[in-house]
């Protein structure tokens, strides 16, 4: 059914992530460097599933990135929970800005036009309100 | 500024497919969208960053320039919510598997079953499995 090896996360990836943060001369057993992808996808299992528990509980049927904030710190992995909310503002925030650029290249003709579908875009990207930052209204329209 | 470049600055170099088929392998999960995939990848490239760096000081600690699987374990155990989920999953180390084949051997010879004597009137149990040379057959 399921390739052995799709199961689990490329030996290369977890090679480099070893070196990157092992001193220059350590080095790592081919045994070392297996188990590790068997905890990678242990992790992701345990993760998804507890995130994914969540959903079914309330009746949803897509994980989303909330739940796996929510799952992290369940689970305790606080420390991450910090690093991951950021990671997923930034995600957000280069989301809204490519949608952006992709409306600016689209349509250069009528400007004040784009304005207007801007500043309504931006507010329905906008999920979290503390996070809403207002376009400028424009002063003077005719 | 090419956007290709600018399409996963967050973590350029992880296998989000991988991740995916992954999640998918439980059957009870239906769809994951794309910011939950991005932070699972996230939070696996941080966790394995942590245990390796753990595996490293357990190695070093004990004077090994090589990080191991015992050192990969005892980082492991050392971690409360990871030792929760993944310690079972390790595999038995190779040394202690060989240890416990030599153990094997030795105990091969006499079993499960004591070597003490029989009490009288009894058979050991072993008798049973064994072809009767002395005894008279059943009629």
């Amino acid at each position: 059914m399921v390739d052995e090896e799709e199961r689990l996360l490329q030996i290369a990836n977890v090679g480099r992530i070893m070196k990157q943060i092992l001193p220059a001369r350590a080095k790592v057993s081919k045994e070392a460097k297996q188990t590790m992808q068997e905890c990678a996808t242990e992790f992701i299992s345990f993760v998804t599933g507890e995130a994914s528990d969540k959903c079914r509980k309330e009746n949803r049927k897509t994980v989303n990135g909330d739940d796996i904030c929510w799952a992290l710190g369940a689970l305790g992995f606080d420390d991450y929970a910090d690093a991951i909310v950021r990671y997923l503002h930034k995600y957000r925030e280069l989301e809204r800005d490519k949608a952006t650029l992709n409306k600016a290249s689209c349509s250069r003709t009528s400007r004040d036009k784009d304005e207007e579908e801007e500043h309504s875009s931006e507010e329905k990207s906008d999920h979290q309100p503390h996070q809403q930052t207002q376009a400028p209204t424009p002063s003077a329209r005719t | 500024m090419a956007e290709d470049e600018a399409v996963d600055p967050i973590l350029p170099e992880f296998p989000t497919a991988r991740v995916k088929k992954i999640m998918k392998l439980d059957k009870d999960i239906n769809k994951v969208n794309s910011e939950a995939l991005l932070l699972i990848s996230c939070s696996t490239n941080l966790f394995l960053q942590f245990l390796a760096e753990k595996s490293a000081e357990v190695a070093t600690a004990n004077k090994k320039k090589t990080v191991k699987l015992d050192h990969l374990r005892t980082a492991v155990k050392r971690h409360r919510p990871a030792s929760d989920f993944l310690l079972d999953s390790l595999p038995i180390p190779a040394e202690s598997t060989q240890s416990a084949a030599r153990s094997v051997t030795d105990r091969d010879r006499s079993r499960p079953v004591s070597n003490k004597p029989a009490p009288a009137g009894t058979r050991r149990i072993d008798h049973f499995f064994r072809k009767p040379e002395n005894e008279a057959p059943i009629s």
